[in-house]
C-alpha cells in the first residue's frame, strides 16, 4: 500500500535542495540523503552528505551491499530515473551533469558497456547523443583515438577486443563527451592482473589531465597515489569516514579488514611498499582475523595460513599416489594449440594455484583434470589412475569441480533442495540446515539459489561440493568477483579441508592469494608450463612472472615497463578469443557452433581481415540501395510470392531470384550453392507431406504404401510449395549479404522515423548472440557433472532455461544502464529527430522506384506465367 | 511507456527464442516427416513463445506483436529454412497474440489472458499456413483439424508454458525492475 502511494511521486523526482551556501567549485552535494530500491525494507543508503569538487579524484570503498555503486549511480543521475528509487534528502547536482555527457560513466563488465559493433560508431554514439553536428565527428573520434593511444581504425569491429582492451574503448568513449565528471565502477573487476594494470594506467594518465574523477575499485593499491580523496561506506549504507587518502587509509586499516574491504592477511599498503622491496618481502606470517564471522567452524581449526612450502612437507606423503599427473599433455581447438608438452604433477594433500594470463587455458587444464575436455595428446592420472580407467560415477564421487559461474551448478529452485539434493519439500532435513548455518547461508532455505548475493551464490556451490566429501577438490577461480569477507571464509574452509588431506587445486589470478594460501604454483603461459613449484620460487622468477603476465598489485604505477602496455592490433588477436570460438566450432550448440557468430559477423558486414575495405571497394548495386527499404522491399516480395501456383510461376521466380542475386549482390554461384543446400534437404518433408494429405478431387489415381495414398497432383503441389520457399530463401540470402546491421538501423531512424531506443536496443540486443553460445556450452558441461539429477530433471526449467534467462536479463538491464549512462535519453532515446548521426543514410526517389520496380517484375511474372 | 531496459531485454529474450525457433524448425524437418497434419499442427505453438514470454514479463501495448517479430527475424538470420517466410509467421501470430492481451486493455496477464493471446496467435498462424504453406490443399476435416490443434498447441505452448517460464524467471529475483514485479508491488 505504501509502494503504491510512493511510487508515482519518488520517480524522477529528485528532491533539489536550495543550496545555500555552497563553496564555490562544487558540482554535487547530498545532504541526509536517504535511497531505498521498491521491493526491498532497508535503505541501500542512509543518511549520506558528501560534496564532490570540480578536479578532485574521489576513490568510495565498501563492503559488498555497502551502496557504492548505487551513491555512484545518484550522483550520474541515474537514480532514480534509470533505475527505480526513492531518494529523500538533499540532491544538488551541477546543471551541466543533467546535460547528456555531464557524466561519463565506465562500468565493470566490458561486455555490457559498448553497445556498436564497429569502433567508429561506438564513440560517436555519446556524441551523436549530443547532437554533435556530423562533420565534427569524425574528427572528434579520431582525436579522441590519438589522445588515448588507442591504434585502431574506425571500421574494426570490437567484438574480439580483449577484456582490458575493451575497458580502454569504453575510457576512450567517455572521454570523447568531455564530461564534467568521469565515474569508473570497478573497471577492473573482470580482468586479468595485466589488463588491470592497463586500466590503471589508463585512470592515471585521464587523472593527470585534470578530469574530475569518481572511482569504485576493490583493488585500490596501484590507484591510491592518484586519489586525492578516499570516502569509506559501511554495510549499512552509511559513510563511515571521508578524508585524505593516505591518511585515511592508514588510520581505518583494521576497520577495513573488520567490515571485509580488504582481506584479514593483507597488509597496509604503504607496509607492503616498503616490504616488498626486501629480498624475503611476500613471505610473511599474516593474522588472520574472523572477519565476517560467516563460518565459525572453519575459524575454529586455522587461525594462520601456512608459510609457502609447509603443508606439503610436513607430511611424508611417499607412498600415496600424486593427486593429478600430467605428462605430455595437449590441448588444440582446430588450428589453435592452446598448450602442448604439459607435464606436471600435483602432490596429493597439496593445495595447488594454477596461474597464468587470460586465454592460457586454465579453465580447460582445470576441466580435462575432471574428463570435461579431452586431452589431444598426452596421459592424465588421477590419484594414480588413469583418466580412462575412471567410470563417471567414481570419478564425480571422487573428485568436486567448482564452475566460476556458481549459477550453472543449480539445478533446483530452492536452495534447500539444492543443498540436499533433492526435492525436501516443506521438512528440511536437521543436516541441511546445519550446512546452511555454518556457510552463513541460514534464512534462505525456501529462496531460490538465483536469487542470492554473489557472495551467497559462491558459498552455496561450495556448500554443496563439501555435502559428500571428495579427495580432490577443483575450483575455477572460486574468489572471482566475491568481497574479503567471503573470500577469506571460502578459503579458510578449503584450508580446513587440506589439512584433513584433501588436495586442492584452483585458479586464479589473485597473486596475493597464491603468495599467502598456496603450497603449490603452476604457471601456465605461452603454450606450456613455465613454472611448477613453490610460491617462494616463482616469486624470486621475475622474468618467469613479467612473461605469464602475472603483475604484482603491489608494485606502483611509475615502474611500468613499456612492453606491459600492450595495446593495439594484437588485442583482436588475443589468444582468449580463439579459445571461444574454437570452442564454440568443435561442440554443437544451440546456435549451431560457431554459427551466430559469424552470422552477425556477416550481417554487420564487417570484413574481419580487411578492416577498412568498406570504402576503398565499390559496392554491389543493391548494397547501394538503402538497407531499411531493402528489408521491406524483399518482405513484400516473399508476400507476393505465395500468390505462386503452378510449377512454372515457381521456377520462375526462383529465376528471378537467382538473376536478383548475382546481378544486383554480386554473388557468385558457388556462393549462393554452398548458402543455400543446407535448405533443400528440408524440403523434401514438404513434398511428402503434400504428396501423402492433399485434398484430391474423386477419381484421381492414388499410390497406396502403408496406411498413405500418395497421389501426383499432391507432389505438384508440395513441388510449388517448394520452389515457394526455396524463393523466400533466395530473397533472405539476396538480403542479408547486401545490408549492414548497422547501417539499417540507422536507416530505420533517418528515414523510417523510427524511435532511435526501439533501433539501437534492437542492435545492442543483437551483439549478446555471440556471448549465449558461449554460455551455453559452459552451462552444458556444468550440467554433465551433475549427471544423472541434470539429466531427469530436463523438465525443470531450473535446469538449462533459468541461468540463461537471468544472466540475460541482467546483462540487458546492465546495457540498457550503460547506454543511458552515455546520454541516450529523452529525446535522442525517443525521438529520430532528438539526435544526430554518424552515419548518413540517404533516401532517394531511386530507393522508392526499386522497390515499387522489384515487386512490380515479380507481380508482371507471376502474371505472365500463370496457369 | 517502454523503458530502454524493456527494449534491451525484449530483444534479448527475443534472440533466445529465435535460436530456439530454429531448432524448432530442423527438429519438426525430422520428427513430422509424414505425419498427419493434424498432428503436425501439435508442434506449432512452441514458434510463438516469445509472443507470450516477453509481454508476460515487460507488459506493454505492442509487446507480443515486436518481441514475435523480433524474434522471428533472428531466426531467419540464424539461418531458418522458412527465411523470410518466417519474418511474415512473426507478424501474424504476433498480431493474434497482441489480440488477445489487447481485450484484456494490457493490464491483466493470468493465466486466462495467456491461453487466450497463446491461441489467437495459433489463428493467425492458420491464416499463413492456409495461403503459404498447403494447407489451402487440406480436405476440409484435416483443415479443420489442423487450426484446432495448432490453437490448442498455442494456447499450451505458447501461453502456459512462458507463464510458467516467466514465473519461474521472477523468482530468481531478477526481473524486480520490471512490470511484473511492479505488478506483484502493487496488490497488497
Amino acid at each position: 500500500m505504501s509502494a503504491q502511494a510512493t511510487a508515482p511521486k519518488s520517480m524522477g523526482a529528485v528532491p533539489q535542495g536550495a543550496g545555500k551556501g555552497r563553496r564555490p567549485g562544487v558540482v554535487v552535494s547530498l545532504r541526509g540523503v536517504q535511497v531505498r530500491y521498491p521491493g526491498t525494507d532497508t535503505p541501500v543508503l542512509s543518511n549520506v552528505h558528501f560534496e564532490l569538487y570540480e578536479g578532485e579524484s574521489v576513490l568510495f570503498l565498501g563492503p559488498s551491499g555497502s551502496g557504492k555503486s548505487t551513491l555512484a549511480l545518484l550522483i550520474a543521475g541515474l537514480v532514480p530515473g534509470a533505475v527505480e528509487a526513492e531518494v529523500s534528502g538533499q540532491v544538488w547536482r551541477h546543471p551541466r551533469l543533467s546535460e547528456p555527457g555531464g557524466i561519463g560513466m565506465v562500468f565493470q563488465d566490458p561486455e555490457t558497456q559498448l553497445c556498436m559493433l564497429e569502433v567508429g560508431d561506438e564513440l560517436a554514439f555519446g556524441l551523436e547523443n549530443l547532437r554533435v553536428p556530423r562533420d565534427q565527428m569524425r574528427e572528434r573520434v579520431r582525436a579522441a583515438l590519438r589522445e588515448r593511444g588507442l591504434p585502431l581504425s574506425l571500421s574494426q569491429p570490437h567484438q574480439h577486443f580483449s577484456g582490458g582492451m575493451k575497458q580502454k574503448l569504453a575510457m576512450a568513449c567517455t572521454r570523447v563527451m568531455r564530461p564534467l565528471v568521469m565515474i569508473c565502477d570497478e573497471p577492473t573487476a573482470n580482468l586479468d592482473p595485466l589488463a588491470s594494470r592497463q586500466v590503471f594506467i589508463e585512470l592515471a594518465r585521464v587523472r593527470q589531465q585534470g578530469q574530475t574523477l569518481l572511482v569504485i575499485e576493490h583493488r585500490f593499491d596501484p590507484l591510491l597515489p592518484f586519489m586525492d580523496r578516499v570516502v569509506l561506506l559501511d554495510h549499512t549504507g552509511r559513510i563511515h569516514r571521508s578524508g585524505p587518502t593516505r591518511q585515511v587509509v592508514a588510520e581505518e586499516w583494521e576497520w577495513m579488514k573488520q567490515v571485509g574491504i580488504v582481506p584479514p592477511w593483507k597488509s597496509p599498503p604503504d607496509a607492503d611498499a616498503r616490504a616488498a622491496s626486501g629480498p624475503a618481502a611476500p613471505f610473511r606470517a599474516h593474522a588472520v582475523r574472523d572477519a565476517s564471522g560467516v563460518s565459525p567452524l572453519a575459524a575454529r581449526s586455522i587461525d594462520q595460513p601456512p608459510l609457502d612450502g609447509q603443508a606439503s612437507d610436513e607430511r611424508p606423503r611417499a607412498q600415496e599416489p600424486a593427486a593429478v599427473s600430467i605428462s605430455g599433455g595437449r590441448l588444440a581447438y582446430a588450428r589453435h594449440v592452446v598448450w602442448d608438452d604439459v607435464n606436471f604433477t600435483i602432490p596429493s594433500g597439496s593445495f595447488t594455484a594454477i596461474v597464468g594470463p587470460n586465454g592460457a587455458g586454465k579453465s580447460s587444464l582445470l576441466q580435462a583434470m575432471m574428463g570435461m575436455v579431452r586431452l589431444d595428446a598426452g596421459e592424465l592420472s588421477l590419484l594414480g589412475r588413469p583418466l580412462p580407467a575412471w567410470s563417471r560415477r567414481e570419478l564425480v564421487e571422487a573428485a568436486a569441480y567448482c564452475f566460476q559461474n556458481p549459477e550453472f551448478q543449480f539445478i533446483f529452485e530452492r536452495v534447500a533442495d539444492e543443498l540436499a539434493n533433492r526435492a525436501v519439500g516443506e521438512d528440511i532435513p536437521e543436516a541441511v540446515r546445519a550446512l546452511l548455518a555454518e556457510f552463513g547461508l541460514a534464512g534462505t532455505e525456501r529462496k531460490s539459489p538465483f536469487s542470492l548475493s554473489q557472495g551467497q551464490k559462491r558459498r552455496l556451490s561450495v556448500a554443496t561440493m563439501l555435502r559428500q566429501p571428495h579427495r580432490l577438490y577443483l575450483l575455477d577461480e572460486p574468489t572471482f568477483g566475491q568481497d574479503a569477507a567471503t573470500q577469506a571464509a571460502l578459503l579458510r574452509r578449503l584450508r580446513e579441508l587440506n589439512q584433513q588431506g584433501a588436495t586442492i587445486v584452483i585458479t586464479t589470478h589473485d597473486m596475493d592469494l597464491v603468495r599467502t594460501w598456496a603450497t603449490q604454483v603452476v604457471v601456465l603461459a605461452e603454450g606450456g608450463v613455465l613454472f611448477c613449484g613453490p610460491p617462494k620460487g616463482l616469486f624470486a622468477r621475475p622474468d618467469i612472472m613479467a612473461r605469464a603476465h602475472l603483475v604484482d598489485d603491489l608494485r606502483p604505477l611509475a615502474e611500468i615497463s613499456p612492453q606491459e602496455e600492450d595495446t593495439g592490433p594484437s588485442a583482436s588477436g588475443d589468444p582468449s578469443t580463439h579459445d571461444t570460438v574454437a570452442q564454440g566450432a568443435r561442440t554443437p550448440s544451440l546456435l549451431g557452433g560457431g554459427r551466430a557468430d559469424k552470422l552477425v559477423r556477416d550481417a554487420a558486414g564487417c570484413p574481419a581481415q580487411e578492416p577498412d575495405a568498406r570504402s576503398g571497394r565499390r559496392k554491389p548495386l543493391a548494397a547501394r540501395i538503402n538497407p531499411a527499404v531493402q528489408l521491406l522491399t524483399c518482405v513484400v516480395s516473399v508476400c507476393i510470392a505465395m500468390a505462386v501456383r503452378s510449377i512454372p510461376q515457381g521456377l520462375g521466380l526462383f529465376a528471378f531470384v537467382l538473376a536478383l542475386m548475382m546481378g544486383l549482390a554480386w554473388l557468385s554461384p558457388s556462393q549462393i550453392v554452398k548458402r543455400m543446400s543446407p535448405f533443400l534437404a528440408f524440403y523434401i518433408v514438404y513434398v511428402w507431406t503434400q504428396t501423402a494429405y492433399a485434398r484430391v478431387a474423386p477419381g484421381t489415381p492414388t499410390f497406396q504404401i502403408l496406411w498413405y495414398h500418395l497421389s501426383w497432383p499432391g507432389f505438384l503441389s508440395g513441388l510449388v510449395l517448394a520452389l515457394r520457399m526455396l524463393s523466400a530463401v533466395g530473397l533472405g540470402v539476396y538480403v542479408l549479404s547486401s545490408v549492414d546491421v548497422t547501417e539499417t538501423m540507422a536507416a530505420f531512424c533517418q528515414n523510417l522515423r523510427v524511435p532511435p531506443k526501439f533501433a539501437y536496443g534492437l542492435l545492442a540486443g543483437i551483439r549478446y548472440l555471440p556471448l549465449f553460445q558461449d554460455e551455453w556450452t559452459r552451462l552444458r558441461k556444468a550440467r554433465q557433472l551433475r549427471g544423472r539429477d541434470a539429466k531427469v530433471g530436463f523438465l525443470r526449467p531450473a535446469v538449462y532455461a533459468l541461468p540463461l534467462l537471468s544472466q540475460a536479463v541482467r546483462m540487458a538491464e546492465r546495457a540498457a544502464l550503460a547506454m543511458e549512462a552515455r546520454g541516450f535519453q529523452g529525446d535522442a532515446a525517443a525521438t529520430a529527430g532528438g539526435r544526430t548521426y554518424f552515419r548518413q543514410v540517404s533516401l532517394t526517389w531511386r530507393d522508392g522506384a526499386y522497390a515499387v520496380g522489384l515487386n512490380l517484375a515479380i507481380v508482371a511474372l507471376l502474371w505472365l506465367l500463370r496457369p | 511507456m517502454w523503458k530502454l531496459r524493456d527494449i534491451i531485454v525484449a530483444v534479448v529474450l527475443s534472440a533466445v527464442c529465435g535460436a530456439i525457433y530454429m531448432g524448432w524448425d530442423w527438429l519438426y524437418g525430422v520428427a513430422a516427416t509424414g505425419l498427419n497434419p493434424v498432428l503436425q499442427a501439435a508442434f506449432n505453438g512452441l514458434w510463438w513463445l516469445a509472443a507470450g514470454l516477453v509481454p508476460y514479463i515487460i507488459r506493454r501495448p505492442g509487446a507480443a506483436l515486436l518481441s514475435e517479430i523480433a524474434s522471428a527475424l533472428f531466426e531467419f538470420v540464424f539461418g531458418s529454412p522458412y527465411s523470410l517466410g518466417a519474418v511474415l509467421s512473426g507478424v501474424l501470430q504476433g498480431l493474434g497474440a497482441e489480440v488477445g492481451f489487447a481485450l484484456f486493455c494490457w493490464r491483466r496477464y493470468h493465466l486466462g489472458a495467456m491461453v487466450l493471446s497463446g491461441a489467437l496467435a495459433g489463428l493467425g498462424y492458420s491464416v499463413q499456413a492456409y495461403f503459404q504453406y498447403g494447407a489451402n490443399s487440406y480436405a476440409p476435416g484435416v483443415l479443420a483439424g489442423f487450426v484446432i490443434v495448432t490453437m490448442l498447441s498455442g494456447a499450451v505452448l505458447g501461453g502456459a508454458l512462458p507463464k510458467w517460464i516467466g514465473d519461474a524467471l521472477y523468482r530468481t529475483g531478477s526481473l524486480q525492475n520490471f512490470e511484473i514485479a511492479r505488478q506483484v508491488r502493487r496488490q497488497p
